[in-house]
C-alpha cells in the first residue's frame, strides 16, 4: 500500500510530446502560444503608453514591468550610453522567459498541453545561444572582429601565460551560456517534478484501503501543492531575472574598456 | 563474493548512487543559503537601512547556489533515466 505512494510516473507529465510529427510537438506549440501572447500584450501597452498621457490598468502594471528591468537590470549594469540601445533585448529576453514559466504552471484551459517550455533544455539552450550570440556581438562591436579575441585575456598577464589563459577564458565563454541553460531548465523541471510526485500522492490515495490515513495523507498533499505552486510563481520569476541579469553583466563585461 | 554483488548489481548500485549524490548536492546547498541567510540577517542587523539592497543581494545569490544544487540534481535524473 506504502508502495504506491511515489509509483505513478512523473516523467512522462515533465516530457515533450509529438503532435504532428518530430518537429510539431507540446513545447512547439507551447512556444508559440507564447511568443503571440506577449507580441500582442506589449504591443498593445506600447501604444497606450505613447498615446495616452495617464496610464491605468494592466498597462499600467506591464509599465512597472518595463521599467523595472530597465532601471534593475540594463541601466547598471550597462551605462547610460550603452543603454538605451540594449534594452528592447533585454525586455524580450525578461518578459519571454516569464511568461514561458509561468504558463507552464496555468491549469488545462490556459495551457491544454500542460507542458513548461522552459522546463525542455534545448530551449533553455536555445535562450542561451541567443545570450552568446548578444554577448559575442556587443564585444565585437565594441573591440573590433578581431580586437574582441584578442581582448579577452586582460591586461598583465605575462606572454608565456597567454595561451593557458585563452584557453580558459574559452572555456569560460563556453560554461557560461552552458550554467544559463541548466539552471533555468532545472529550477523549471525539479519544481514540476515535486509537484507531480505531489499530485501522484492524491492519486494513490483511491487504493488507501485505511479512511483516516487516506483523509489526512490527501489533506497534507493538498497543503504541499500549494505552498509550492506559490513557490514555483516565485523561482520563475526568480529565474527569469537572473537570466536576464546574468546576461547583462556578461553583455557589460564584454564591452568593459580594459585600458 | 563482494566482487559478484557488486558486478551483478550494476543497475541497482547506479540508482543508489544517483539517489545518494542527489541528497549530498542537497546538503551543500543548504550549508551555502544557511550561511547567505546568516550574513545577510547581520548585516541588516548592523545596518537596517541598507535592508532593501541586502534582501535583493540575498535572493540572487541563494538562487545561484540553488543552481548549482540543481547541477548534480540533473545529473542525477540523467543517470536514472538512461
Amino acid at each position: 500500500m506504502t508502495a504506491l505512494l511515489a509509483a505513478t510516473n512523473v516523467v512522462h507529465h515533465l516530457k515533450d510530446f509529438e503532435i504532428a510529427g518530430p518537429w510539431f510537438t507540446g513545447h512547439h506549440v507551447l512556444l508559440i502560444l507564447v511568443a503571440v501572447v506577449t507580441i500582442v500584450a506589449f504591443r498593445y501597452a506600447a501604444v497606450s503608453i505613447a498615446t495616452q498621457p495617464k496610464r491605468t490598468g494592466v498597462v499600467a502594471l506591464m509599465e512597472v514591468g518595463l521599467v523595472w528591468v530597465r532601471d534593475e537590470i540594463v541601466y547598471p549594469w550597462l551605462g547610460d550610453k550603452d543603454g538605451p540601445k540594449w534594452v528592447g533585448f533585454f525586455w524580450t529576453q525578461f518578459f519571454f522567459i516569464l511568461f514561458c514559466n509561468l504558463f507552464g504552471l496555468f491549469p488545462a484551459p490556459l495551457n491544454l498541453w500542460q507542458r513548461t517550455a522552459t522546463g525542455n533544455i534545448n530551449v533553455t539552450g536555445g535562450l542561451a545561444v541567443v545570450s552568446l550570440f548578444a554577448i559575442l556581438f556587443a564585444g565585437m562591436k565594441k573591440h573590433g572582429r578581431g580586437g574582441y579575441w584578442l581582448h579577452l585575456v586582460p591586461h598583465g598577464v605575462p606572454w608565456w601565460l597567454w595561451p593557458l589563459v585563452f584557453l580558459i577564458e574559452i572555456i569560460g565563454l563556453i560554461a557560461k551560456p552552458f550554467a544559463l541553460t541548466v539552471r533555468l531548465f532545472a529550477n523549471m523541471t525539479a519544481g514540476h517534478a515535486i509537484l507531480g510526485v505531489l499530485v501522484g500522492f492524491l492519486w494513490g490515495v483511491v487504493h488507501y484501503s485505511n479512511p483516516v490515513l487516506g483523509s489526512v495523507s490527501s489533506v497534507a498533499s493538498l497543503g504541499f501543492m500549494l505552498f509550492i505552486m506559490l513557490f514555483e510563481v516565485l523561482v520563475g520569476l526568480i529565474q527569469a531575472y537572473i537570466f536576464t541579469v546574468l546576461t547583462a553583466i556578461f553583455v557589460s563585461l564584454a564591452v568593459a574598456e580594459e585600458h | 563474493m563482494l566482487c559478484s554483488l557488486l558486478a551483478e548489481m550494476s543497475l541497482q548500485w547506479a540508482f543508489f548512487g544517483a539517489a545518494i549524490g542527489a541528497g549530498i548536492a542537497t546538503l551543500g546547498a543548504g550549508i551555502g543559503i544557511g550561511r547567505i541567510a546568516s550574513a545577510a540577517n547581520e548585516s541588516v542587523a548592523r545596518q537596517p537601512e541598507a535592508a532593501g539592497d541586502i534582501r535583493g543581494t540575498t535572493i540572487i545569490t541563494a538562487a545561484f547556489i540553488e543552481g548549482v544544487c540543481l547541477f548534480a540534481v540533473v545529473v542525477c535524473m540523467l543517470i536514472t533515466f538512461k
